[in-house]
């Protein structure tokens, strides 16, 4: 466990600095904001405490808001984040539960399961953020449009993370 | 009582998250309501550093477009200078006029950080309270407009940009200065801007130029602001739906000038005396 949290503290750093020097500043579309820190609330291990999650959650929110101008817009997301996660987990339990589970990667819980617990909680976060950000009712094909997009984006960098930073499973 | 906390125990997780979001998006939306920004952001200290520090490494790619732009004012300038006049007269006489008093000066500063696909697009300069930038001071470059700075540090301030849901900034036609109406962002296009306010009895042509009307204090008069492309008039609406061109591009904007009006406090004082009483 201690493992984790060293490699953990590296990754936070990482995501930061690759969502505020690069991943802000990428304007090809407006429909695309792409966003790599989720990795870091996806990654958390199953039994954690809620608190610390939390604790987590603010300060990655802050500290991404501080650069991007967003004024608190991050953190509400992963707020909500982190309430509807251990929801999310109940919701998609694998058939023999989380029991010899100590990280979520996507070696440990295979393929089809990560990306249906990535694509779930990017799509809420997204959804949160730009209904907020747009805050207009006759607007919500803009918000489903940039939602859909920009999930699909962020997934892909998340499973391009995964294979970087994870090893896979001794056999 | 046993009841409640029972209650409060159920729900707790639920009573936690509400509470944080009701904190949080107080933050945002006075943000939103009061062009005041007063959550971290890119005017601070250290991430106004980092973000300079970025555009130190990123600013080396936009140096040829920033060099002909500046060549392009420069050659504007040197034809206004006397010497590329033909003297008519040969009487040589000075003017010492005094009847012109400087209104306006201008702070120039680098945009260290610009957006232009959010809801609200905000850009950072590397200027503030330090050189005398305050909030409420109108921002321009050499093409048009920009917007208005909402939070300034030592150093950095933060600049509410035209591309935004909550800012009106009003204008009139160049060529016809009675007609006056003002611009708002619609979201869509960082590039357009949308024209409101303009009754249909007016003619109003493609190409027709937009500039500030300046009597708020924050602009000067005559800054341009876009030209029209487009203008139609739907179901016969009384006022007219017109599309307009932004002269300035937020995405390649790299030297801002800040507007500073040595009348404002004047002016202001003026106004808030007379609507008090």
């Amino acid at each position: 466990m201690n493992n984790f949290w060293i490699k953990y503290s590296w990754l936070f750093i990482l995501l930061v600095l690759i969502q505020i020097l690069v991943l802000n500043h990428f304007s090809i579309s407006k429909y695309i904001y792409p966003m790599a820190y989720l990795l870091l609330l996806i990654i958390l291990p199953v039994t954690i405490n809620k608190y610390v999650t939390l604790f987590i959650a603010i300060g990655l929110g802050v500290l991404v808001d501080a650069f991007s101008d967003t004024f608190g817009l991050h953190t509400s997301s992963l707020v909500l984040i982190v309430y509807v996660r251990p929801i999310i987990l109940n919701l998609i339990r694998p058939k023999n539960g989380y029991d010899n589970i100590n990280e979520i990667t996507i070696h440990q819980m295979g393929k089809f399961w990560f990306s249906e617990y990535s694509i779930i909680l990017l799509f809420i976060h997204y959804l949160w953020f730009f209904s907020l950000e747009i805050f207009r009712i006759d607007m919500i094909g803009t918000i489903i449009l940039k939602t859909t997009l920009s999930t699909l984006t962020s997934f892909i960098i998340i499973i391009i993370f995964q294979y970087l930073f994870f090893k896979p499973l001794k056999q | 009582m046993k009841n409640l906390i029972n209650f409060l125990k159920r729900f707790r997780d639920l009573l936690i998250f509400f509470l944080l979001q009701v904190i949080i998006l107080s933050f945002l939306f006075k943000t939103k309501n009061y062009h005041n920004a007063i959550f971290f952001n890119t005017s601070n200290t250290i991430s106004g550093w980092l973000t300079e520090k970025r555009n130190n490494v990123v600013k080396h790619f936009s140096l040829e477009g920033e060099n002909e732009m500046l060549k392009q004012k420069n050659a504007e300038l040197l034809a206004t200078q006397y010497f590329s006049f033909y003297k008519l007269q040969n009487k040589v006489f000075t003017i010492n006029d005094s009847i012109y008093e400087q209104q306006y000066s201008y702070i120039p500063a680098s945009v260290i950080k610009t957006s232009t696909t959010r809801r609200d697009n905000y850009i950072t300069i590397d200027k503030g309270t330090l050189q005398n930038i305050h909030e409420g001071m109108g921002v321009i470059t050499n093409e048009g407009i920009v917007g208005f700075v909402i939070k300034s540090s030592s150093h950095y301030s933060l600049i509410l940009t035209v591309l935004s849901e909550k800012i009106n900034i009003p204008v009139k036609f160049k060529h016809q200065n009675k007609v006056r109406g003002h611009i708002k962002w619609d979201g869509s296009d960082y590039t357009k801007v949308q024209l409101h306010g303009i009754t249909n009895d007016i003619n109003v042509l493609k190409g027709d130029t937009i500039v500030t009307k300046g009597s708020s204090g924050i602009f000067p008069e005559g800054i341009p602001v876009g030209i029209v492309k487009k203008a139609s008039n739907q179901n016969g609406e009384i006022t007219l739906d017109i599309e307009v061109e932004l002269t300035t591009n937020f995405k390649t904007i790299n030297t801002v000038y800040v507007v500073k009006n040595m009348f404002k406090s004047e002016q202001e004082k003026l106004e808030n005396g007379f609507f008090d009483e």
